[in-house]
């Protein structure tokens, strides 16, 4: 949700690496990573500042398993968003997710999700709260034959939207 | 009959010489004993190692020069006191400075010191601080922990305890730190816990 922009970027983690040299921060280990409503998990997770002191966070899962994300939306009290993938790219300037191969992005009303999508590459924008899909996770555009994109949109119940 | 007296007088000669003998032997022996003794320190024993230091030195400033004559880091304090059984100095409120060139300089104090093993490790004990200027190309570094050892040789610092840290605008907490100041590297071994402040530039 918007009032995220403000919060400060929390990291827990077992280890942390830094390279004074690059300024970089590399935490191991159960990482867990909060930003107001934001909450990513991963098993490292790489973390660079720029000079106007933006944060930039690199989340990469445990072999066999994937980095998760999860964040509160606007325009109601319990709508929220989940994803997971092997690798999750967070820009905490334009407050932008990208989620690379074997991604999976879903809607939530409470508990329940409202629509889910699958592909090689997601893209969300935690600003606007619109994300978009291709099936290849090295450009935006998808590309022929690379893989099969899937989205459950769940129906509208009459009334409910009110 | 007088045979036999004659052969018990000499019998009993024999077991006389052989007992006067064995007591010479004895005598001698004990002699030669203490001597061995006296000669292998013996006599170390009589006189107790010192314990109690030997000398200190008040407001002092020791400086360790690099080959090239400069100043690689040097340490000052209130009050220097040298103990004799393991030749270590106890520095009471030691400052130190690292001034190895072309690497950022750090200041290093904690209430007490003790510098072992000819300076090659330096013990830093209660409230110790270090404290890095931003340069160029360097974060402001400032660090808290209630100890840390010090590897002046290999310019490295390490601790096994908690320690709080700023590097540039980030505060981190971890237990067990290693920071090397010559690779530039830094490590917290358990229970990270990192807090990145939100951008000014919003």
């Amino acid at each position: 949700e918007k009032a995220d922009s403000g919060k400060p970027t929390v990291v827990d983690a077992d280890q942390m690496a830094y390279d004074d040299v690059k300024q970089i921060n590399t935490f191991t280990g159960a990482v867990i990573v909060t930003r107001g409503t934001l909450l990513m998990k991963a098993a490292r997770v790489v973390v660079t500042q720029d000079a106007a002191g933006y944060q930039f966070a690199t989340l990469y899962a445990a072999p066999g398993s994937l980095a998760s994300f999860r964040q509160k939306r606007d325009g109601g009290p319990d709508l929220w968003i989940e994803g997971e993938a092997e690798r999750i790219e967070y820009d905490g300037k334009t407050e932008l997710v990208k989620l690379f191969s074997k991604a999976k992005m879903r809607r939530l009303d409470g508990t329940k999700p409202t629509d889910e999508v699958e592909g090689e590459f997601i893209s969300y924008d935690s600003r606007s709260e619109f994300f978009s899909v291709n099936n290849t996770a090295t450009g935006p555009d998808s590309k022929a034959g690379a893989g099969r994109i899937k989205a459950v949109i769940q129906p509208r119940t009459p009334g409910a939207a009110k | 009959m007088s045979n036999s007296s004659n052969g018990a007088k000499a019998a009993n000669r024999f077991r006389l010489g052989l007992l006067i003998a064995l007591s010479v032997t004895l005598v001698l022996g004990s002699f030669w004993l203490i001597e061995v003794l006296r000669k292998s320190g013996l006599a170390g024993i009589t006189e107790p190692a010192r314990t109690a230091p030997d000398y200190y030195v008040t407001h002092f400033t020791f400086v360790k020069m690099a080959k090239s004559q400069t100043g690689r880091y040097n340490i000052s304090g209130d009050r220097l006191t040298h103990s004799p059984v393991d030749d270590s100095h106890e520095i009471t409120r030691p400052v130190i400075h690292n001034l190895t060139t072309g690497r950022p300089p750090m200041v290093m104090t904690s209430d007490r010191a003790l510098v072992s093993k000819d300076n090659t490790e330096v013990q830093m004990i209660g409230n110790v601080v270090v404290d890095r200027p931003p340069s160029r190309d360097t974060q402001l570094f400032h660090m808290t922990s209630p100890y840390l050892l010090l590897l002046p040789e290999d310019d490295v610092m390490k601790t096994d305890k908690p320690v709080d840290m700023t590097l540039g605008k980030t505060q981190l907490r971890g237990t067990g730190m290693v920071a090397n100041n010559a690779t530039r590297q830094l490590d917290l071994s358990h229970r990270v816990h990192g807090v990145f402040p939100p951008s000014a530039a919003r």
